[in-house]
């Protein structure tokens, strides 16, 4: 059987709700990306240049009373994962753009359930924003492990061997 | 329509080739082909194809909630070089390519589909619409999926500042519930002495907020839409006042209500009038507001249970699980979609749907929108002086334009232009004014075939079936006025047609330009002509690329192919032109 990046996407996000995220947002490969963060510097009014995360996921964490944001990247092949680690870096360091995008799930009336205290967290050390990174791709077995830290962040990587990919 | 093909009838070559290209796509499918469809969904002699250029996960929603493709259909990846696509396809691929295509097993198509998130700014919207042109060429249905109107997050005007730093806590509320409404002056009213919204609402209401009469129609409008939301129409709620401006780390964001304006109204108007001849749908997006941060309202499928192989690809909802957009037809827009797609599928006539509501006069829009589509130019000065802009003009006027430009003329250009500024009293100038060095592909494309249509032929059926033909009432004028750098660095056009004749033509010899157009016509299809200058040909009467740097200014003049067609030099059995057409 054939595999595709679309396989890994899919297979991250069934394995995250598993884990109790919310999906907020998918972008297929080739597609287009419905959660837009803009990257800085803004040289225009309407959003250009801009990160699009291939999964965008939140999860209310028991211990602390928070929740948390996590932005995935993901590859087909292992090999390829360096330039979405380079990708995630580069976010991690904008802090205006790691606003942004929990920005866009704050809480508001009539809102989702699961979201943001935007204005609670926009005060805090840019170290301390409830931000978690992660990356995934195609591997011999499926396994998860915890990345050296991307930028100030938690950073982990999932592997799915073929048999978890062919479920999807 | 009949599904079995009427459009290859009696063309038993193209239907043996195309029979044996589905069967090989079939085995092909079976081994190669990536699929998340349940195997039992897939048929062992498919009925249709489901044809995608943009993402397979489109043409498998499409093919899960239709039930007259489930069971019957596979998807077929379209390359863009068009590769494997049989040439019974081809012509709806001719100027631009759309996200789906359906054919049936013959190779006929169906519907030509285009899917778009992204709520129109500027000419984005139209960029598309040489697909359609496309399509109705071919008498081939075509629906398009599009918001139509959406909430945006942008970075907020100087005024917005200073609603924020306004330190009256009252007129701070006061300036942001007028703000939201658009197009009324929060400060100037609350001097007035109207100081809440309740105030406000009333005053609006009862007529006598202390406004002009336009801008209290239209705020009176914006209410009964957006924050009353009667009719039939289903607008998007308004933004609530307290959500409308944001501070993000120091740069205030505002996030506002996008409503469809001049160049959506050219959009549904056309697909209105192409509707006449065959069926040319749109269908809105309907955002909802609980999404509005998070995905600007676009609703999505995330996690489908019960269609689980169309989970987490950022597909459209299910049709039936979003609001009921024209309330008359008591379903969601996705379900007239598939209820269209239902019929293409099974030969049936195709009813309309309700889609007429989006160009009924003031619905969604003003009844004068059509006249902000161009203005008239009634002299050079206007069409040489003017920015971008649609402009129409007489033929005289397009002449002194040409007498005040500088160009190179040569006896047969001169010759072909007397020829169709006799021929044709009336002309619609297309004009950009831009200073780029990149292709002039998108979106000019669909804003030119947008304008074949709307300005450049009687809505009459007669002008609409056979467009090819380009019996036309108006020519049309693609005018670019390239600046500084864009002057010295862009190809467009002469030196990119030659460029391209070179290529396409190796043996050729001739350096008119006139002439390398007629040798391409009569020697290549369509879609082998790059974009950069494919429509402008096929769909100009007339090209100026007029060149300024500083004071000084250099022009290029071209007929294109639809003049070239009405004076006989090319034929309209010629490749080129028959490539273009089912």
């Amino acid at each position: 059987m054939n595999f595709s990046e679309e396989h890994v996407t899919r297979a991250m996000a069934r394995k995250l709700v598993l884990e109790g995220w919310e999906i907020v947002a998918v972008h297929p490969p080739d597609g287009q990306g419905p959660f837009v963060i803009p990257k800085p510097p803004l040289s225009r009014a309407i959003e250009r240049a801009s990160y699009h995360p291939d999964i965008v996921a939140l999860r209310e964490e028991k211990r602390g009373n928070s929740t948390k944001l996590l932005l995935v990247e993901c590859k087909l092949h292992e090999g390829d994962l360096d330039s979405d680690i380079d990708k995630l870096t580069e976010l991690s360091k904008s802090r205006q753009s790691l606003l942004f995008a929990l920005f866009r799930c704050q809480q508001f009336t009539g809102g989702p359930k699961t979201a943001i205290d935007y204005e609670a967290i926009s005060t805090l050390p840019t170290s301390e924003l409830p931000i978690v990174f992660a990356v995934a791709a195609m591997g011999k077995t499926t396994s998860s492990t915890k990345l050296s830290r991307i930028g100030e962040f938690d950073c982990f990587k999932y592997l799915f061997g073929g048999k978890d990919l062919e479920k999807i | 329509m009949n599904p079995e093909g009427p459009h290859v009838a009696g063309n038993e070559k193209y239907i043996r080739s195309s029979v044996r290209y589905v069967l090989t796509y079939v085995k092909m499918a079976k081994n190669d082909q990536i699929s998340f469809l349940p195997s039992e969904w897939i048929p062992k002699k498919p009925q249709f194809l489901v044809w995608w250029t943009g993402t397979l996960g489109q043409a498998e929603w499409l093919i899960t909630h239709s039930t007259k493709l489930r069971g019957r259909a596979v998807a077929a990846k379209c390359s863009s070089n068009l590769d494997g696509v049989p040439d019974t396809l081809r012509p709806l691929f001719a100027l631009e390519q759309p996200d789906l295509l359906i054919s049936n097993a013959e190779g006929s198509p169906l519907l030509s589909i285009e899917i778009t998130e992204q709520q129109e700014f500027g000419l984005n919207g139209q960029q598309r619409m040489a697909r359609f042109w496309s399509a109705l060429a071919s008498g081939v249905p075509s629906a398009y999926l599009l918001p139509i109107e959406s909430y945006q997050i942008e970075k907020a005007a100087v005024s917005d500042r200073r609603i924020v730093d306004e330190s009256n806590i009252s007129l701070r509320e006061f300036l942001l519930n007028a703000a939201v409404l658009r197009d009324v002056n929060g400060a100037s009213l609350w001097r007035s002495g109207i100081r809440s919204r309740t105030h406000l609402l009333e005053a609006i209401e009862d007529g006598s907020l202390p406004v002009k009469p336009k801008v209290l129609k239209s705020v009176h409008r914006f209410v009964s839409d957006h924050i009353n939301r009667s009719g039939d129409l289903a607008r998007l709620p308004a933004i609530p006042p307290e959500e409308y401006l944001h501070d993000i780390d120091g740069t205030l964001y505002k996030i506002y209500l996008r409503s469809p304006r001049v160049t959506t109204s050219m959009l549904l108007h056309w697909m209105r009038v192409a509707s006449s001849v065959t069926p040319t749908y749109p269908f809105k997006l309907q955002s909802q507001a609980e999404w509005m941060f998070r995905t600007n309202g676009t609703l999505h499928t995330l996690e489908d249970k019960k269609h689980p192989h169309l989970s987490f690809r950022n597909l459209l909802p299910a049709p039936g699980s979003s609001e009921i957009v024209n309330r008359r037809t008591k379903r969601d827009e996705l379900q007239l979609f598939i209820d269209m797609v239902d019929s293409v599928v099974q030969g049936k006539v195709v009813p309309s749907l309700g889609r007429e509501i989006f160009t009924e006069t003031d619905r969604l829009f003003p009844k004068a929108i059509t006249s902000e589509w161009r203005s008239h130019a009634t002299s050079a000065h206007d069409v040489t002086t003017a920015g971008s802009a649609d402009l129409s003009c007489t033929a005289k006027t397009l002449r002194d334009v040409l007498s005040c430009l500088r160009y190179t003329s040569s006896d047969r250009l001169t010759s072909e232009i007397h020829s169709l500024c006799s021929h044709l009293d009336e002309f619609h100038i297309y004009k950009i004014r831009c200073n780029v060095t990149r292709s002039l592909a998108d979106p000019y494309s669909g804003v030119l075939a947008v304008r074949d249509i709307l300005f450049c032929r009687k809505p009459a059926t007669s002008y609409l079936a056979d467009l090819t033909k380009f019996r036309r009432t108006a020519g049309l004028v693609f005018y670019v006025e390239l600046r500084e750098e864009g002057a010295r660095a862009h190809t467009f056009l002469h030196q990119a047609l030659k460029r391209i004749y070179s290529r396409l033509i190796p043996t050729g010899r001739t350096a008119d330009p006139i002439d390398q157009i007629i040798e391409l016509a009569s020697t290549v299809r369509a879609e082998q002509i790059p974009k950069d200058i494919r429509s402008h040909l096929v769909l100009s009467d007339l090209i100026i690329v007029n060149r300024v740097e500083g004071k000084t200014s250099k022009a290029e003049v071209l007929v294109g192919l639809p003049h070239l067609i009405r004076r006989g030099l090319v034929k309209t059995t010629s490749p080129l032109v028959k490539s273009l057409t089912v």
